[in-house]
This record gives C-alpha cells, sequence and structure tokens, in this order.
C-alpha cells in the first residue's frame, strides 16, 4: 500500500511536468464497486460433472455480461464455492458469501445442498436461484429460495406414467436411490412411483446407499436384482449410474432401466458404453430443441468450453440469466426477489421460463431414450 | 527607456538551480521508465519463463517416466501372455508397487475392461469396474483412432473417482490403460510456489486447470480457455502478460508441454513484480527531493554569498555617492566581486582625485570672474560719467535750441509785424501828405471839391488799410504773445484745442506761406483739453517744421492734415499726417532719439523729434507713435490726456 501510495506520488510528479501525462492519466481513473454474485455447487470429487457444468453454464452468462461492460457499468465479480456434496461445508460457504454481502447466490445444484442451506439464506434475505434443484419440499414456499424448473412431483410422475404406458411389461420394479441426496431422490422415487403404480405394476423394492468413491456398486446391484425386476428405476449421478447399470446389465441384459433426471448427463453416455443403450432418461431439456436462442447457446458453449451443454449448464445459465435481468432493473428499496417476482417471466434459452409467485419455475420433461450413443426424444 | 522586470537574486538562482537539479533527474526517469523498467519487466518474464518451462520439462519428465514405465510392462507381458491372467493379480501388484499408476487395465478391442489392477486397498471394488464399457471415453477413442499409444487429456476418473490423465498404448487385441491421478501436480506446485513465491498453474490440452497451489481449484476442471494469456500462448507467442485468476492479480509467462499439449503457467503477484517498479520510482522521487533540497540549500547558500558582495558593494557605491571615498573593500572568496570591491575603491579614489581638481578650477575662475567684474564696474562708471557729460551737453543743446527757437521766433514775429506796421507807417505818411496838400489848399483856398472829395477818400481808405494791418498786427501780437506766455509760463489750463492750433498756425504762417505745403486741419471744436497749451504749441511747431523740413522734396506740393479726436472721455487723438515720402522702418526707431537728424549740417539740430518725444511724454504724460513707410507718408499719432 505504501509502495503504491509513492508510487502515486511519483505519477503524480510525473504529471506536473507535464510528462506521458495522458499515459499516467489512464491509470488512475476509479472503477465502479462490482457487483458480487456467489456461486456454489459440488465442483470436484468423482461425482462433479453436475457442479463444473452448471459452474461453465453460470460462468458463461457472467462472462458475457461482463464483456458487454457489466451492469449498469458495474463489473460482475464472481466467487465460486464448492460444496462436495457435504451439507455443513455447504452451509459455512454460504455463511462466507453472507460475509462477502454477494448481491445474489447461484446455485446449489443438488435439493441435499439446498435443503442444508436454506434456512440460511432465508435467515440473512439473501436471493438464492437454485439451477436444479427439484425437491417437491421447497415447492411453492414464499422463501428466498427460487429455481426456474419444476418440483420433482411433475417430473418424476412424468416419467412413471410413460414407463406405465410404454413398457406395459415392466410389473415389477425396484428402485436404487442415493440417499446423500434423498431430498431429491427420495422425492422423485415417490412421484414416479404414483404414476408408476397402477394394475399390477408394482415397486416391490427401494434399495439406498451413500455415493463415495469407496461404494461397492456392483454389491448393490446384485442385491437389487436378487428380485429379478422388470424394470429398475435408479436416481443418482450420472457416474454412479454408470456403474450401477453396468452390474444390472450383466445381471439381466433385458431389464428396463429407468434413471431420474438427475444422471442425465453427458457422462452417462461416455462412462456407460454399450451397457446404457435403451435407458430411459428423463431430460429437463429438449435436446431436440431447433430453437435458436438454444442453437446458439450451444455454440457459445462448446466454443468456451469445448464439450456440449447438458441440462445443469442451460439452467445454471438461464437461472444467472433471471437473476442479472433482476438486479438490472433493482434501483431504491424493492428486494431482489420482489424485483423478480414483479417481472415474472424471463428469456430462456429453451422458451420463456415463467416464475410464479414463490419464485417457482415451471419446466418440462422430455422423455429420451439413449439410442446408439445418443439421447434420442421420446416424448 | 523600458526597465526590464526584475527578480532577486535568490529567486533567480533558486529557479536556475532546480532547473539545473531536475532536468537530470527528468531524464534518468524518462531512461528508467522506457530502458530500465522494461528491462525489469523482461527479467521477471525471463524468470517466469525459465521456471514455467522448468516444470514443465519435470512434468513431462514425470509423465515419460510413467509410460516408458507401462511399456517395460507391456513388453514384458507380450512375453508372458498368461501373467495377465486374473487370477494371477499381477496388474494389482504392479499398481500398488510403481508409483505412478492408480490404475492399470486392459480392454478388448470393444472397449470392455477384462482385466484391472487396482493398489491394494481398492481392490474389494475391482467389480465395480470389470466389465465397464469405455468405448465411449476419449482416452478409448484416441487410442482406436490412432493405433497409437499415447496420453489422454484428464478427466475425472470412474475408477479414482480423481482427475486423472491416462497412458495408453494398443495391445495384442485391445488396449493396456495405465491412469495416473493428477493429484500430485498440485503439491508440486504448491511447493514450487513457496519456493520460488510465484503462482504455477497447468492446464490440460483444453486448457482446464489441473494444477494451482489452491488444491481445491485444482480439481474444479475451471476452464481458462478465455485468458489472453492463454490464448497468444497458444498462438505461439512467448510473452508476459497480467491476468486476474480468483481474484488475484497476477502477471505470468506460459510454456507449453510438448507432446500432451499442457500449459504451464508462472505468474507472480502484480503488486509484487509492481514492487519493483516502485523501487525504482522510489529511487526517483528520493533523487527529485535530494535534488531539490540540495539544489535550494546550495541556492541558498550562494546567494547569500553573492547577496552580501552586491549589497556590501551597493553600499561602497553608495558611500562614494554620498562623498566618502574611504568606505573600506569587502573581502570576498568569489574573484569577481573582489575585484568589484577593489574597482570601488578605485572608482572612489579617482573621483576624490578629479573632485579636487575641479575645486581647483571652481576657485581660479571665481578669482577671473572678480576680476573681470572690476574691470566691468571700472568701465561702467566711465560710461556713467560720459553719459552725464552727454546729458549736460544735450541739457546745454536743448537750451541752445530753445534760444534759437526763440531766435527764429523772434524773427518770425519782427518779420510779421514788420508788414502791418510797414503798412501802417506808409499809409499814415500818406494821410499825412494829403491831410498837409489840403491844408494847404483850404489855407490857399484852391480847395477844390474834386480834391476835397479825393482827399475824403482817401482818407477814408488810408484809414481803412491802416485799420486793416494795426488789425493784423494786433492779431499778430496777441497771438506771440499767447505763444510766449504758454511757453514761457509752461501753465496748466483748460483751452480749446481748435483755437489753440489755430493760434500756432499763425505763428507758423510766415513759413507755411513761402511753402508749397498747405496744411488743413480738422479738430472738433468742443474738444477742450486742460493741459500744458505750451508744450503742446512746441509740439506742433515741432512736429509742422519737422514735416516740412523733412517730408517733402523742396518744390513739390504737399499736404499736412491734422486731425484729432476723442478717442474715450479720459483721452484725445491727434494725428499729423504727410504725404511725403515717409521713411524706412529703420529710421522710424531713431527718430525720437536726441541728435538724430538726416540734415545734420544743414540746420537741423537732431533734438526736435526728441524734443517732442519728452514733451509728449514728460509733460503732457501721452504717449506718441509712428506710422509710416518708405513712399507712403508719416504719420505721427499722439494720444493724449484730456485732463492731468
Amino acid at each position: 500500500m505504501m509502495l503504491l501510495e509513492i508510487n502515486k506520488t511519483f505519477k503524480r510528479w510525473v504529471l506536473s511536468f507535464g510528462l506521458l501525462a495522458s499515459l499516467f492519466f489512464l491509470t488512475s481513473c476509479t472503477e465502479n464497486t462490482p457487483i458480487k454474485i456467489g456461486f456454489i455447487g459440488g465442483l470436484s470429487g468423482r461425482v462433479a460433472d453436475l457442479g463444473t457444468a452448471g459452474r461453465n453454464g453460470f460462468m458463461l452468462a457472467i462472462e458475457e455480461q461482463n464483456a458487454k461492460g457489466g451492469l449498469h457499468g458495474r463489473p460482475i465479480e464472481v466467487i465460486y464455492k464448492d460444496d462436495q456434496q457435504q451439507p455443513q461445508r455447504a452451509q459455512a460457504l454460504i455463511n462466507d458469501l453472507l460475509k462477502e454481502n454477494v448481491d445474489a447466490i447461484i446455485g446449489p445444484m443438488t435439493s441435499a445442498m439446498a435443503m442444508a442451506t436454506v434456512d440460511q439464506i432465508n435467515e440473512a434475505n439473501k436471493l438464492m436461484m437454485a439451477c436444479t434443484v427439484s425437491t417437491n419440499k421447497l415447492t411453492d414456499l414464499d422463501d428466498s429460495f427460487m429455481r426456474p424448473l419444476s418440483d420433482n412431483q411433475t417430473h418424476a410422475a412424468k416419467m412413471g406414467a410413460f414407463i406405465q404406458q410404454q413398457e406395459p411389461l415392466a410389473k415389477r420394479a425396484v428402485a436404487i436411490v442415493d440417499i446423500g441426496n434423498k431430498a431429491y431422490t427420495l422425492d422423485w422415487v415417490e412421484g414416479f412411483k404414483q404414476a408408476y403404480e397402477s394394475g399390477s405394476n408394482s415397486l416391490r423394492a427401494t434399495h439406498t446407499f451413500i455415493s463415495t468413491e469407496d461404494t461397492p456398486f456392483a454389491r448393490v446391484a446384485n442385491v437389487a436384482m436378487k428380485i429379478n425386476p422388470d424394470l429398475v428405476v435408479l436416481a443418482m449421478n450420472a457416474v454412479d449410474a454408470t456403474l450401477m447399470i453396468k452390474q444390472i446389465r450383466l445381471t439381466n441384459p433385458d431389464v428396463v432401466i429407468a434413471v431420474a433426471e438427475w444422471a442425465g448427463t453427458e457422462r452417462l453416455i461416455q462412462l456407460g458404453g454399450h451397457y446404457v443403450e435403451n435407458i430411459y432418461v428423463p431430460q429437463y431439456i429438449d435436446r431436440s430443441s431447433t430453437k435458436e436462442s438454444y442453437l446458439a447457446f450451444k455454440k457459445r458453449f462448446h466454443k468456451r468450453f469445448q464439450s456440449s451443454p447438458g441440462f445443469p449448464a442451460l439452467f445454471c445459465y438461464d437461472a444467472t440469466r433471471i437473476v442479472l435481468t433482476g438486479l438490472s432493473k433493482r434501483e431504491g428499496p424493492q428486494s431482489l426477489k420482489e424485483i423478480l417476482l414483479s417481472i415474472g417471466s424471463f428469456e430462456g434459452t429453451q422458451g420463456p421460463i415463467t416464475l410464479n409467485k414463490y419464485g417457482d419455475g415451471r419446466s418440462s420433461t422430455f422423455i429420451t431414450r439413449i439410442q446408439h450413443g445418443r439421447f434420442v426424444v421420446m416424448e | 527607456m523600458t526597465t526590464k522586470k526584475n527578480w532577486p537574486l535568490r529567486t533567480i538562482l533558486s529557479s536556475q538551480f532546480l532547473i539545473v537539479a531536475i532536468i537530470p533527474v527528468i531524464l534518468v526517469a524518462l531512461l528508467s521508465l522506457y530502458l530500465l523498467i522494461p528491462k525489469i519487466n523482461h527479467s521477471h518474464y525471463l524468470g517466469q519463463k525459465t521456471l514455467s518451462e522448468s516444470i514443465a520439462s519435470q512434468v513431462t519428465t514425470y509423465l515419460d517416466n510413467a509410460a516408458s514405465d507401462l511399456k517395460v510392462l507391456a513388453s514384458f507381458a507380450m512375453q508372458e501372455r498368461k501373467l495377465f491372467n486374473q487370477n494371477l493379480g499381477l496388474l494389482d501388484i504392479y499398481t500398488t508397487n510403481q508409483a505412478y499408476f492408480s490404475a492399470i487395465y486392459l480392454t478388448d478391442l470393444n472397449g470392455i475392461i477384462t482385466n484391472i489392477g487396482l493398489p491394494s486397498h481398492r481392490q474389494y471394488l475391482r467389480s465395480n469396474f470389470l466389465s465397464l464399457d469405455v468405448s465411449n471415453t476419449n482416452i478409448f477413442k484416441q487410442v482406436t483412432s490412432s493405433g497409437q499409444s499415447g496420453w489422454s487429456d484428464v478427466f475425472l476418473s470412474t475408477v479414482s473417482g480423481r482427475l486423472s490423465v491416462a497412458y495408453t498404448q494398443p495391445f495384442l487385441d485391445g488396449t493396456l490403460v495405465g491412469e495416473i491421478s493428477v493429484e500430485e501436480l498440485p503439491k508440486l506446485v504448491q511447493n514450487l510456489a513457496k519456493q520460488h513465491q510465484v503462482t504455477v498453474m497447468i492446464l490440460d490440452s483444453q486448457r482446464q486447470l489441473i494444477a494451482h497451489p489452491d488444491a481445491e481449484l485444482s480439481h474444479q476442471q475451471i476452464n481458462l480457455s478465455t485468458l489472453d494469456l492463454v490464448q497468444q500462448t497458444d498462438n505461439g507467442q512467448s510473452l508476459s502478460l497480467p491476468f486476474t485468476f480468483n481474484h488475484e492479480q497476477l502477471i505470468g509467462t506460459a510454456s507449453i508441454m510438448p507432446g500432451i499439449n499442457w500449459m504451464v503457467i508462472s505468474a507472480q503477484n502484480k503488486s509484487e513484480v509492481e514492487a519493483e517498479q516502485s523501487a525504482v520510482y522510489d529511487i526517483l522521487v528520493a533523487a527529485i527531493f535530494i535534488g531539490i533540497i540540495s539544489a535550494g540549500l546550495l541556492a541558498m547558500l550562494l546567494a547569500r554569498e553573492f547577496i552580501a558582495g552586491f549589497t556590501h558593494a551597493a553600499l561602497q557605491a553608495r558611500s562614494i555617492a554620498s562623498g566618502d571615498y574611504q568606505a573600506p573593500p569587502t573581502q570576498s572568496r568569489i574573484r569577481e566581486l573582489q575585484w568589484l570591491a577593489d574597482n570601488l575603491v578605485t572608482t572612489g579614489q579617482a573621483i576624490e582625485t578629479r573632485e579636487h581638481e575641479i575645486i581647483q578650477l571652481n576657485s581660479d575662475l571665481e578669482r577671473r570672474v572678480e576680476e573681470r567684474t572690476e574691470d566691468l564696474r571700472m568701465s561702467h562708471a566711465e560710461l556713467e560719467l560720459t553719459l552725464n557729460n552727454l546729458k549736460q551737453a544735450q541739457e546745454q543743446l536743448i537750451q541752445s535750441e530753445k534760444l534759437s527757437a526763440l531766435g527764429s521766433l523772434v524773427a518770425g514775429v519782427s518779420h510779421e509785424l514788420n508788414t502791418p506796421i510797414g503798412n501802417s507807417l506808409m499809409t499814415s505818411s500818406t494821410l499825412t501828405e494829403s491831410v498837409r496838400t489840403i491844408v494847404k489848399q483850404s489855407e490857399s483856398n484852391q480847395l477844390t471839391r474834386s480834391s476835397f472829395d479825393t482827399f475824403i477818400s482817401e482818407v477814408e481808405q488810408g484809414s481803412h488799410i491802416l485799420e486793416r494791418n494795426l488789425q493784423r498786427a494786433s492779431e499778430l501780437i496777441h497771438s506771440f504773445k499767447q505763444v510766449a506766455v504758454d511757453q514761457s509760463s509752461a501753465k496748466k489750463r483748460g483751452f480749446n484745442l481748435e483755437q489753440h492750433f489755430s493760434e500756432v498756425l499763425t505763428t507758423l504762417h510766415p513759413v507755411l506761406k513761402k511753402s508749397p505745403i498747405k496744411v488743413n486741419t480738422t479738430i472738433a471744436s468742443s474738444l477742450f483739453l486742460n493741459s500744458y497749451p505750451g508744450a503742446l504749441s512746441q509740439i506742433i511747431t515741432n512736429l509742422i517744421q519737422n514735416a516740412l523740413l523733412h517730408a517733402f522734396d523742396s518744390t513739390k506740393q504737399g499736404i499736412i492734415t491734422v486731425t484729432a479726436n476723442e478717442i474715450d472721455t479720459e483721452k484725445v487723438r491727434i494725428i499729423f499726417e504727410d504725404n511725403g515720402k515717409g521713411m524706412s522702418k529703420e529710421m522710424q526707431s531713431s527718430i525720437f532719439d536726441p541728435f538724430f537728424t538726416t540734415k545734420l549740417g544743414q540746420g537741423g539740430s537732431g533734438l526736435g523729434l526728441h524734443i517732442v518725444h519728452n514733451l509728449v511724454t514728460n509733460v503732457l504724460k501721452g504717449t506718441i507713435t509712428v506710422d509710416s513707410d518708405q513712399g507712403q507718408g508719416t504719420k505721427m499719432i499722439l494720444d493724449l490726456p484730456i485732463s492731468i
């Protein structure tokens, strides 16, 4: 600091002699105070694909906005927090962000983390716009939590109904769920079950595990397969799903497999190989969309990250855009939440995103099936 | 003369010293800005470049060693294929015992993992990974498409759960893959960061961050392809650029690792780099201060010395100016000032010497003036004496002139009276004769009537003649008497101007009668003066005589006109004007001077007009002026007070 001041003195001295005046003048301009936005998600570890993809979507939105000169001339500063899918860690990180007095928080990526931190942000009255949190437990609450997508009830029910109609032979089902994120997985399976169970269709058992690098997936799968089900429903992340599906297929190559949206990332196909062929994967996004805004987004994303954007990237991108829109309209005493609710409808990458009065968005579910290493939209 | 604005010596010296002190500093500043600081920056760049290259080579060596390890394993296994039988657990042993690989596995041509070696603490998870289909992974695609062994991009390993890089080589009817966790890299760069106080970052071929001193960041697959430094380095440039990462302002240089196309960035905190520049700035600022202060002090000291010298010189000059030539010279160590002081002393002495000479010269001069004055006084006395003599002579002359005038007056009177009296005498004698004749006739009774009538006519005629001549004589005498009385008595009285003129002109009648000149008078009869008529008579006489004598060539006809008018209630103007030959201006200036005459030796005394001037000014208290020109006649103008 001292050096800096002497440096300035020197500069002033140079100025006073009229030398290089313009050169130094430029450096002494003051900048506008930046707008701070925090991002929280699982950015490291073996199942970080959701978090890093979401982070990339967020990053792209911020970089694009900053390239346009920020918000009303104020640059946007971002603070990334890696919750590593650990609730206590997430709570500490949210505290950090609140201490930093960020203007808004984007994230987290999973329902478990959202449930762990929602009280903190409600208490602090700080807007948290989640990207992909779909637990029913946060549905229609007048709180500081918002999300651009519908809850599990909507999504899982559609999947259940679809299987019930399209796979009439799949009458005996088992579910395997990661209860590390039970706010999501159990919700989802429950939603699925209600739509699926009709007639003789029945979800016989729900097997649980907690995802770690030491989880014996093969053994979990083998146990689940013991009752010889027609349908296996998986609610877990993509990496775990591939390991699980491999084992299921080795046991029974013909069993119908349906996974929750969580696993519907690019990694599922990458790591799954031929084992994931023909499994059903519901998607929050329409991968077959030919909407210009979606194609342009895909192109920009690919240019930036050399990979295709999955749903986490897209939802984080849209969530960030929504928050930026709100921040750009902010003036006076209105809170960001009030502004967003008063705006209501936003331009999304795949069409307009409408927030209800509780700040929950509404999204569709697109059922896809993996065929020849690609997600093919069925419905 | 315009005076230039001047300043105190102190100001001039200080400002010029400042300029002298500052110019080199400015030059040094410019040199620093354009030479030294770029050089410092360049040395930073070189340091960072060297570091990043050395790290790149360390990492390359590490990976090369791992790759050659795997190759050794492969060639060994080629010879003893059954060694890869799952039950023998050779891959497990190898994975557990060597330093590099976190997993080594074999796949068939379809990408199905057929055998996998895991470190002992993870071997129970083997079934998780056996039979996995890796055909969609980049690792497998890379080796099957090229048929070449090589390193993969960094990926999040399903097997180890860590960011890993895999060496893949074709092996029999499949591939042999060895995964290395890149977790060691953050430790490496952490150590480097501590050793060199630099931030070392390693990016994979997609420019994702895989190693950073902050290990947490190493695992987040942050894509840094948008950094200027990364892009420029990828474009083949080698340079040092500032960038911001994780809220830190850094300046760094990047090197690309050949083969695996990773990038090593070696960066320093921008403020630390700038601290060195700041040191240069500090030195410059210090130099400026030292320069300014020393220049100021020096200027002050010098100024003090100069001012003392100059002030003393000025005081010395002032003493000299006030006449004190003995003011002692100041002592200065500045030769020029000393010279000035010495010269002032010399100047004082020179002035003193010259002053003495001037005083001497002055007294000489005064003496001479006195002598001359004495001479003048004497000649003045002489002149005064002469003047008195002259005045006496003049008086005498005037008296004699008066006598002469009296003489001529008497002669004129005699001459005038002579005619009527002679006529009367002759008539009376004729009458006497007639009476005698008549008496005789009567006595002789011869008296006839005709003779008596003749007698009576003669007597009547004779008595008439007598009466007329005696009348004339009487008039003359009256006039003379009047003139004489006036001239002699000089009595002031009231008189009629016209009448007086008439009387005076009567006395001049004999002269005028003989002359071809006529005198016309135009005088208002109402003019009365209370003055000295005698003096006026003399003036009229002199002016008319003077005109007769000088104004006309003897034979020509001429007219003298006398006019008199009141100027105001106080004054009367009398003008004697002739139509004679006039006179020059030069002559006019002298005519009232005594003894001025143009007819010297022809009867003129040169005093006529002088007397006139005297009488007019001294007796009648008036003025006389002459107005004349050659050939234009002469006008004598007398302005006289009506009453004195």
